[in-house]
């Protein structure tokens, strides 16, 4: 294994601001900005939405407190952006009752007063976005959701922004469109929106001089003079970024980072996996030409993105900010687009150690070989990054969902997988959650929900009734279709209400074509509007159908009242029958064709039903098939299933088998997974992969390791991550995490400190990693 | 023409002569596939256990490949208690009661308890399959070969124990351009090995001891065959990497090492570097040897630590021999 030396003796300036971020753990921040937005809406009642919008983030621009920390080079902070109510991991997961609409009770972690907090949400709740919001479920939506045969929510952050723009030609320069493009509309109506732009960008400009004028005046009371002079650069800095284009590195970097932030206070208190994108791309020409002008050195550049990395560790909330870094792929017309800045982001992770920003790497053919191996190198570092994504795959997937080819060369990530085209696209990544686990436990059950009785679904007939495998699948299918017309109705009605009371002005000016159309985001402003939905279970249902196929209706070993007694009682007393049903059918994931093909067909038919949706504003829902630790979420709502698994068990993650089915190794589990065309899944699809570190041990190892990387994505992968770690080493985690506190591994479309996870998904990292999956 | 032939004491009815070959040649004894071998030679690799060895060595970690008969293994901890084993066995040799008993010495290896077994507690070990059988299997991972410089690797037991089986399914994986390595103790007679020779690119051989009495003492077998062997190959057409499991207290004194590289150095002249893979001592196998009613002759023996294991390494390349540790 390939060790890097993290210890130093003399501590550098990064490692003095890491510890002082890892030592922050408690945000309350985000509660200030809520009392702000709460007195701006007072006082702009009755204007327009957009305006309020615009108004609202100027409030907590020019309020909210602002410091520049000791060391720092790079100034604006996020730390105030989150509040806790995502409470994905938090714990309590049995209470899970979604996380879409504001605060819950969270006073206790955070220890804010309730009643603060009940005022707060009260707020929110009255406002008209809160009463719209709470009228749309109906009852039976409302039962659909808790018990998780599907989720909605109303999609904040996940989006790349154009800041490459911002870099470029300033936000003066981006102003200067507004305005030309507003003085041509007539409608009040645009130019409501064209003026929330400007007030959102000179709010913006204004915010980056606070700093300017924070820096001076530090200056002017600092003692040390190699900090006083880098005070009054950071002043210099502020003073001309964002407003004007970057001129070096530095300016980009810091220009970078305040397009970054605001578009975060702008929605906080939820901007969820705002990504920062293809970061080499919009950086490199700044740092290749300061490179190359000797303006800079590798190690000035290196301490400047360590400072920049710094700052997208929020505490434990490692779970709102999955914070999508994508490096290499293709540049527009095609050819490799690894630059300097792909080598020193790689090389800023292997010295920061932080989980975030997360890395992400898109691999293709025509990736130089020195960059792979670093690549391979850096993955044996064991922290599960980067993420790797296929660019043949995931091109191939986004021109056939109707992207322009040299804009889906362009792609990132928001968040985990899910590809969107860099300022180019709303794709309300998270916008829908599907259960096709639970859409089988009803199926086999007349559509009444094992967990609780109640008559969920459509009634599609007793299970002893059916006469023929077809008739299983029969009622399956109707159970999908109905849920997911069900799902896709709600979500539009959420769609709508986020886009007509949510507009967000500041991104609107930070992406493409919004300007230019005079829409809102949220609206219809992006090139590209797409609605995602997650599906789940997988390989529960193809190995649970596969099962009752063959040892129901071909061996006849199984009667199906027996089956559907002992699923009703959670295997109680039937672990023969259990055991039969795991080792006597064949189980996805081994490289067996009899089940992989079955998988195969289910997610090949639930992807294009899918794709037949449309969203509120026209655009298409796309299919994928990742689970952020919501598979283990989802298992907790599920009955007992056919393929031998207990109810409450957690479900399979992402496009994987289900953990411990799969016998046969990562190559055999690897062909299983790519018989289902990946690029099929428009919206991205997880898969991981743990290797023990004595598989790639040395020079040997990083070719093995390279050449199974290249083998996935030769069969048509489409995103893998790779876990190199031992169980031991995890379990000795769980006992002594005071010795773990740099542990880093991958949880899903991200990594995390191990030590910081809730158990229940610590528990499902060991067991994928035990199962090498 | 028509008759029977008998196969691993089976008899097989056959119609002509080609189908005697077809038969003849199709069939042999395996106990595993595995995929993502990493450690059988160079990148990723399929390697197939052929069951039976001639030799008995004290440290086997393939205790279940030793015997050319199929065996049943028992995995204590899967068994849910069912009983279904003790009702179909006719001889009383599976016993579920207050106790969980598994009488061997009344086990025939019928595999009747095995079929009942849905819990997988209790596994044949061992089964026949045709050559065809065997190759489709391992092309599977064709793709993986091709981009890390893998193939299949027999192993065992001792492949050439079954060496038309072996030399069949190595010439169906090179008919199908899939790299071919065997690993063998060598303990066979030297036409067995040319036999197979066309059909390979790499020989792991096994050496374990260049003192045939202390060979004979810990293996079972005497090695002059398996040194004479190793130098007839030398000179020809393969590549050869030796492997030397390095046992505490058996094989790793200074005196061991010194014949061990001695020997070595003598058909440096037929082929240089050497390549040498040191396979120190573990004891992941010791449970496998409780599933399959052995005794584990080594029990308690401690690995040699890292320190020890660099040490041995050096000395071999001081002595321009090209060794690693696998």
């Amino acid at each position: 294994m390939v060790e890097v030396n993290f210890v130093e003796k003399i501590e550098t300036r990064p490692e003095r601001i890491k510890r002082r971020v890892q030592s922050k753990t408690v945000f309350n921040g985000w509660f200030e900005l809520e009392k702000l937005k709460m007195k701006s809406y007072r006082e702009t009642l009755g204007q327009p939405t957009v305006i309020r919008r615009a108004r609202m983030l100027e409030k907590m621009l020019q309020e909210m407190k602002i410091f520049i920390e000791p060391d720092e080079l790079i100034v604006g902070s996020q730390d105030d952006c989150f509040d806790a109510s995502y409470n994905l991991f938090a714990g309590g997961l049995e209470n899970f009752t979604g996380y879409s609409l504001g605060f819950g009770d969270y006073s206790k972690l955070v220890g804010i007063p309730e009643s603060q907090i009940a005022e707060v949400r009260e707020f929110w709740m009255n406002e008209d976005y809160g009463v719209e919001m709470s009228q749309i479920f109906t009852e039976k939506d409302r039962w659909a959701s808790e018990e998780a045969v599907w989720f909605t929510e109303p999609v904040t952050g996940h989006a790349l922004a154009d800041h490459g723009k911002v870099l470029n030609i300033g936000l003066n320069g981006i102003m200067e469109d507004v305005r030309e493009k507003r003085s041509l509309v007539a409608g009040k109506e645009k130019r409501d929106f064209y003026d929330a732009l400007l007030i959102a960008c000179q709010a913006a400009i204004e915010f980056a001089h606070r700093f300017a004028d924070l820096a001076t005046e530090m200056a002017r009371r600092e003692e040390d003079a190699r900090r006083k002079s880098e005070l009054l650069h950071i002043g210099e800095v502020c003073r001309w970024v964002p407003a004007n284009p970057a001129r070096n590195f530095y300016e980009a970097v810091q220009s970078f980072w305040f397009s970054y932030v605001i578009q975060t206070i702008e929605q906080t208190p939820n901007p969820y996996a705002f990504s920062p994108g293809r970061l080499d791309q919009f950086l490199g020409p700044f740092l290749n030409k300061d490179l190359d002008k000797g303006r800079i050195t590798w190690d000035e550049a290196l301490e400047l993105t360590q400072c920049l990395w710094l700052k997208f560790v929020v505490g434990k909330k490692y779970w709102a900010v999955s914070q999508n870094v994508i490096l290499g792929g293709q540049t527009k017309d095609g050819r490799d687009a690894t630059n300097e800045m792909t080598r020193l982001a790689l090389e800023t992770t292997a010295k920061m150690k932080t989980p975030q920003p997360s890395l992400s790497f898109r691999y293709h053919s025509g990736v130089p070989a020195n960059v792979l191996k670093r690549v391979a190198e850096f993955l044996k570092l064991g922290f599960g990054m980067p993420a790797l994504h296929g660019d043949d795959a995931v091109i191939k997937s986004l021109v056939r969902g109707g992207v322009a080819l040299e804009d889906a060369r362009d792609f990132g990530i928001a968040g985990c997988q899910e590809p969107v085209i860099q300022g180019c696209m709303n794709a309300r990544t998270t916008a829908t959650w599907f259960n096709l686990a639970k859409c089988l436990e009803l199926s086999l059950d007349d559509g009444v929900s094992t967990m609780t009785g109640r008559q969920l679904g459509p009634r599609t007939g007793d299970p002893k009734g059916f006469k023929s495998f077809e008739d299983v699948m029969r009622a399956f299918k109707l159970q999908v279709e109905y849920f997911l017309d069900m799902m896709v109705s709600a979500h539009n009605k959420v769609d709508r209400v986020l886009a007509e009371l949510r507009p967000v002005p500041f991104l609107s000016a930070i992406m493409n074509d919004c300007i230019e159309k005079g829409e809102d985001f949220r609206s219809t402003g992006a090139r590209y509007n797409f609605s995602g939905c997650l599906v789940h279970g997988l390989a529960n249902v193809a190995d649970s159908l596969v099962a009752i196929k063959k040892l129901v209706f071909e061996s006849g070993e199984i009667e199906m009242d027996e089956l559907v007694e002992a699923l009703r009682i959670n295997f109680e007393g039937r672990e023969d029958l259990r055991q039969k049903l795991i080792n006597r059918a064949p189980k996805y994931g081994n490289d067996i064709d009899e089940v992989d093909l079955l998988a195969k067909q289910i997610a090949t038919e639930v992807s294009d039903r899918i794709h037949i949706y449309k969203n509120a504003l026209g655009g298409s829902f796309r299919a994928g098939f990742s689970t952020p630790s919501t598979h283990v979420l989802y298992g907790l709502r599920v009955g007992a299933t056919p393929d031998g698994r207990h109810q409450k068990e957690t479900l399979a993650f992402g496009i994987g088998p289900m953990q411990g089915r799969n016998r046969k190794g990562p190559t055999a589990t690897m062909r299983s997974v790519t018989k289902f065309e990946h690029w099929r899944a428009s919206h991205g699809l997880a898969f991981s992969q743990s290797l023990y570190p004595s598989d790639v041990e040395g020079e040997e190892g990083t070719k093995k390791l390279l050449s199974l990387i290249k083998t996935y994505f030769d069969l048509g992968g489409y995103y893998v991550y790779i876990n190199i770690v031992n169980e031991k080493v995890l379990r000795d985690a769980q006992k002594h995490p005071e010795s773990y506190r740099d542990l880093v591994v991958r949880v899903h479309g991200m990594s995390a400190f191990f030590v910081n996870l809730d158990p229940m998904i610590q528990e499902d990292i060991i067991s994928r990693v035990a199962n090498r999956l | 023409m028509t008759g029977v032939i008998f196969i691993s004491g089976s008899r097989v009815p056959f119609a002509d002569l080609d189908e005697i070959r077809l038969v003849a040649m199709v069939s042999g004894r395996i106990f595993d596939v595995q995929r993502f071998c990493i450690h059988d030679g160079p990148g990723i690799r399929t390697a197939v256990f052929l069951k039976g060895c001639p030799l008995k060595c004290l440290w086997c970690h393939n205790p279940e490949g030793m015997k050319p008969e199929f065996e049943i293994g028992f995995f204590t901890e899967r068994c849910i208690r069912c009983g279904r084993c003790a009702v179909v066995c006719l001889r009383g040799a599976q016993i579920v009661g207050g106790e969980r008993i598994f009488l061997r010495d009344r086990c025939e290896n019928c595999g009747k308890c095995v079929e009942v077994c849905d819990a997988e507690a209790l596994v044949l070990c061992g089964r026949e399959v045709s050559t065809d059988e065997v190759v489709d299997e391992v092309e599977k991972d064709k793709l993986f070969y091709e981009n890390s410089g893998g193939g299949v690797t027999l192993s065992g037991g001792e492949p050439l124990m079954q060496p038309e089986f072996t030399s069949e399914v190595l010439a169906g994986c090179h008919k199908r351009g899939i790299h071919t390595a065997i690993e063998t103790a060598g303990f066979t007679q030297w036409k067995t090995l040319e036999r197979v020779l066309p059909h390979l690119d790499l020989v792991l051989y096994d050496l374990k001891f260049i003192d045939s009495r202390k060979h004979q003492r810990f293996t079972g077998v005497p090695n002059e065959i398996i040194l004479d062997n190793l130098q007839r190959l030398a000179k020809m057409k393969v590549d050869i990497i030796l492997r030397l499991p390095l046992i505490p207290g058996y094989n790793d004194s200074a005196e061991d090492l010194d014949e061990m590289i001695s020997f070595i150095n003598g058909f440096k002249r037929f082929r240089n570097p050497i390549d040498v893979n040191m396979l120190p001592y573990h004891r992941f196998a010791e449970p496998k040897y409780a599933r399959f009613g052995k005794e584990y002759a080594l029990k308690g023996l401690l690995s040699q630590s890292d320190e020890r294991i660099g040490e041995i390494v050096r000395l071999f390349r001081k002595n321009r021999i090209n060794a690693s540790v696998d």
